[in-house]
């Protein structure tokens, strides 16, 4: 808990603004600060309304409630169709419910996603917390801003943007772009509410901060929590001069690494790079690596559970899944998925497959900062980027071209210039495929 | 653009010949569109050169701004025509009953309009027109009828902004839905060439010849709203001239206006013909069934427009307010994956994309368990017959994953479990829907062992968010909008595109 979080909380009970923002980057203690303000608000009254994106997001909220907060009421709301794990519906303090009349009564504090929490009719609350704002659609939070009277918008400003699958041009610019984020929206048409930025990174290692500060989070910098003796990595067994064994011992000891395969386009579907991925997630495993940080001084042996394979298509998420369960049964338990999915959780060690790697052009989906963002962002101690050579030249034939809308703001950073950085960082952890010592290229 | 859909163009590519992207057409075509060709004048935003219209191929009205003064003579001739091709479609309605409380009877429009552009840049054009016509005042009879036409402009763009929806199609967008060509997309843009590569005249080799010839500069038109530059300088600037001449001269106009005419009928009658052409081409094709209900839609739409006509009159806002924004992203939302549905419901060629994209397999029913049921939660048995399908696709789809499948459209599936055996996979299915309550179970739904399935994701159950009504827009939105106290709702209570 840092000084700026406990300003927050102590602000919240008196607050004469109808909101208050918390932008906050990647793993400053958002969801630790959201349920310490449920916890404060219910001081005051009950039930708070606090609603999050997914029904994944959700859980761990309940999750966090039920074992930081166990003198809180938890009521889940959720919707008919989705199964609550079983953690959730055995713990003797969690309500379950699909209907607001079932809990409302009991419940401290009643979390939901935003789209249940559309469908609630006729109830009005004094305080709601929305958490992951940035990754609410302002038509939502129009849907579901009858519920509350003032609220606690809470969310990380550098992840993916809402989409949507339509054309939405006509909408560019208005204050109510029902395609914007909540927060942006909101902030456009309230330009009083007070905005305050978490300035810490607990999850980032030293070694990450700096460059993700200045690729995307230019406007409110921030630093890191640990120091660089706190986040160590390192391998119990010897390694036997693969590419993948130079990547990994590179990333250990500067917590960065680029696994540089022969220029090709393969389209979406790369199965070398697919290999080199599960070959370096193999490689970790077999070394036994371990962690230390400031939550385990002593060390812990890296697990499946602790890895995570990150990418840009659904598509490449399925096939490196398929791959894993057929020819790496021992990488059971690593988490493979896209950008999307993956926002909001961490891991320790994380294997990106870059979002241009293969590509013979540069699209709005693939230059997304966000995206980029999200893939670089999970890990605790090391990231692990994989991707065929000649990103850069690629960069430089495709730049960004998209017009700009006058009224349109963001607080996200170009892309393409976004991309630049992060690539021009990753020269210095450069390790080609191909040279069979592991040089270092610099 | 797909991966089929680029194996596709290079195939075209490669025998000079389109080929066919779907199995049948998706968009209702009426028996008698209004065809409609306008070209712009080079500079203003919103200025017209020439209008063509009309429904019948051989007796086309042109209307001609002139060079310089009011257009509003023009735009009047043009809303006249316009506006009694539209009421025409008002002349007959249809009672539908009562279907719930929130669904009363109401009647509804036998016809509705549909006016036939040759691409999408022509869309803009009459948007901008929409939007700089409907916010005129309407002193006179010739301004009012402008302003109706700037108001019927605005809704038949905005319906072209829907997925699905038949009011206004660039026939560009339309070809290129039913047919891939060997050239670029954005070559596609031109109605000639994209004609060519489809259905080349008889005496050429084949399509790309075809397209080659039509670009000759010599003969080639564009099908506006822009003209050509060599046109406007060496064609048009020189009429224009003289007309200028004539009138600082006071003499008599009508000699120049007339070669204008004559200049401009000689410039747009290729494509208009063209336009016909790509008519019958796309008449020729057999319709979707999907393309009847969301035609049955296109009609409340257009029913819902004369009500609100005739009941309010107002011209619709500049710019979408909070809430009307949302509704209409809601509703462009729900269309397009409606669309999406229903095209594979119909289309083998659509599913066949899908299949290549992960969002659909397609497989041999080997096994069929008819006896599989389940105990309710109140403990009642449940009718739930399960199959297995045996695909070679590559399937992208985990256990959980409801489908649908073409040949059973009340049925809904869920996959139970998926295994790889060598190269094929081993899908069991289980069906969650439409096989009736287990007393009275519905073995229809059952597909015949060795059938040959294609199973699509299902699409998102849908329902219309509930948002608060204009007056009620929040703080967090800027709360209600200021002007208009009285504007009503809309149709936002009822939701039925």
């Amino acid at each position: 808990m840092d000084h700026a979080s406990r300003a927050i909380l102590e602000r919240l009970p008196t607050l004469t603004h109808r909101g208050l923002v918390v932008d906050s980057p990647p793993g400053a203690g958002k969801s630790t600060l959201a349920a310490r303000a449920a916890d404060v608000l219910t001081q005051s009254s009950r039930p708070c309304a606090v609603m999050a994106q997914t029904n994944n997001q959700v859980d761990h909220l309940v999750r966090r409630f039920a074992r930081h907060h166990p003198h809180l009421h938890t009521a889940r709301l959720t919707a008919t169709d989705y199964t609550v794990p079983d953690d959730l519906q055995k713990h003797p303090r969690v309500r379950i419910g699909t209907r607001i009349e079932d809990l409302e009564k009991t419940a401290d504090i009643i979390v939901g996603t935003a789209m249940k929490w559309a469908t609630v009719t006729d109830r009005r609350w004094p305080w709601a917390i929305i958490d992951e704002a940035y990754q609410m659609r302002s038509d939502t939070l129009l849907g579901t801003a009858r519920l509350f009277d003032q609220a606690l918008f809470v969310g990380d400003p550098g992840q993916l943007d809402p989409f949507s699958t339509v054309e939405t041009d006509r909408f560019h610019g208005l204050t109510h772009d029902p395609m914007n984020s909540a927060v942006a929206v909101l902030l456009a048409n309230n330009r009083d509410l007070p905005v305050h930025s978490l300035p810490v990174s607990w999850r980032l290692p030293p070694s990450a901060v700096t460059l993700i500060s200045d690729a995307f989070y230019p406007f409110t910098p921030f630093h890191a929590g640990s120091s660089e003796t706190d986040r160590t990595l390192t391998y119990l067994s010897n390694g036997m001069r693969t590419p993948a064994d130079a990547v990994i011992e590179h990333a250990a000891r500067t917590g960065w690494a680029l696994l540089e395969l022969p220029a090709r386009i393969t389209h979406q579907l790369d199965a070398e790079a697919f290999h080199a991925i599960l070959g370096i997630a193999e490689r970790l495993l077999v070394r036994h690596a371990i962690t230390t940080c400031e939550d385990n001084p002593q060390g812990h042996i890296l697990q499946p559970g602790d890895i995570a394979i990150g990418t840009a298509h659904s598509s490449q998420a399925h096939h490196i899944r398929a791959l894993l369960a057929r020819n790496y049964p021992q990488l059971h338990g690593v988490t493979v998925n896209t950008a999307n999915r993956l926002q909001g959780s961490e891991f320790r060690v994380t294997i990106v497959l870059h979002p241009l790697s293969g590509r013979g052009d540069a699209s709005a989906f693939h230059l997304e900062a966000g995206r980029l963002c999200v893939l670089t962002t999970r890990h605790r101690h090391a990231c692990i980027v994989v991707a065929r050579a000649g990103i850069a030249g690629l960069l430089d034939t495709h730049p960004s071209n998209d017009p700009v809308h006058p009224g349109a703001t963001s607080k996200v950073p170009d892309g393409w210039e976004a991309h630049h950085s992060v690539l021009a960082h990753l020269t210095d952890h450069t390790i080609s495929s191909q040279t069979r010592r592991g040089r270092r290229r610099s | 653009m797909s991966l089929l859909t680029s194996l596709l163009r290079m195939r075209a590519t490669a025998t000079g010949n389109a080929l066919r992207a779907s199995h049948l057409r998706h968009l209702h075509l009426s028996d008698q569109p209004l065809m409609l060709l306008a070209l712009k004048r080079t500079g203003p935003a919103a200025r017209p050169l020439a209008v063509m219209l009309g429904t019948d191929p051989y007796r086309p009205q042109l209307l001609i701004a002139p060079p310089s003064g009011s257009t509003t003579p023009m735009l009047a001739a043009l809303a006249d025509t316009v506006t009694a091709y539209i009421d025409a479609c008002q002349r007959h309605s249809e009672y539908l009953p009562a279907v719930s409380d929130n669904k009363p009877a109401r009647r509804r429009h036998t016809d509705a309009p549909q006016i036939l552009v040759p691409n999408p840049q022509t869309v803009q054009h009459l948007k901008d027109l929409g939007d700089a016509l409907r916010f005129r005042r309407a002193d006179d009879q010739n301004s009012q009828s402008v302003q109706r036409l700037g108001h019927w402009l605005t809704y038949l763009t905005d319906r072209a902004d829907i997925p699905g929806s038949a009011a206004l199609i660039p026939l560009t967008s339309f070809l290129g839905m039913h047919w891939v060509t060997g050239q670029s997309p954005q070559e596609d843009d031109d109605l000639a060439t994209l004609l060519a590569w489809i259905d080349p005249p008889r005496n050429t080799a084949s399509g790309r010849d075809a397209a080659l010839k039509t670009e000759n500069p010599a003969t080639h038109r564009l099908a506006g709203p822009a003209t050509d530059a060599a046109f406007d300088n060496d064609h048009l600037a020189p009429l224009f001239d003289a007309h200028a001449r004539t009138r600082t001269q006071g003499r008599d106009q009508t000699r120049t206006l007339a070669e204008l005419e004559r200049l401009l009928a000689a410039y747009m009658q290729p494509t208009w013909d063209l336009m016909w052409h790509a008519y019958a081409l796309l008449q020729a094709l057999p319709e979707a069934t999907g393309s009847t209900r969301r035609w049955d839609h296109e009609r409340t739409a257009f029913t819902d427009e004369c009500i609100h006509l005739t009941q309010d009159g107002r011209p619709r806002p500049a710019r979408d307010q909070a809430v009307a924004a949302a509704v209409r992203l809601a509703r462009m939302e729900h269309a397009a994956a409606a669309f999406a549905a229903e095209r594979a419901a119909d289309d083998p060629f659509a599913r066949a994309e899908l299949r290549t994209t992960g969002a659909a397999f397609g497989g041999t029913v080997t096994v069929i368990d008819s006896r599989h049921t389940l105990r309710g939660p109140t403990g009642r048995p449940q009718w739930r017959p399960r199959l297995i399908v045996s695909t070679t696709d590559q399937l992208r789809m985990e256990p959980g994953q409801p489908l649908v499948c073409h040949a059973h459209r009340k049925a809904a599936y869920t996959i139970c479990d998926i295994t790889r055996r060598g190269g094929d996979t081993l899908v069991e299915l289980e069906i969650t829907a439409g096989m009736g309550p287990a007393a009275r179970p519905n073995h229809g739904i059952l597909p015949e062992p060795g059938a040959f399935l294609v199973f699509t994701i299902a699409p998102d159950h849908y329902r219309m968010p509930e948002f608060p009504s204009r007056d009620e827009t929040p703080w967090t939105h800027g709360g209600p909008p200021p002007d208009h106290p009285d504007h009503t709702d809309e149709d936002e209570s009822d939701e039925s595109q």
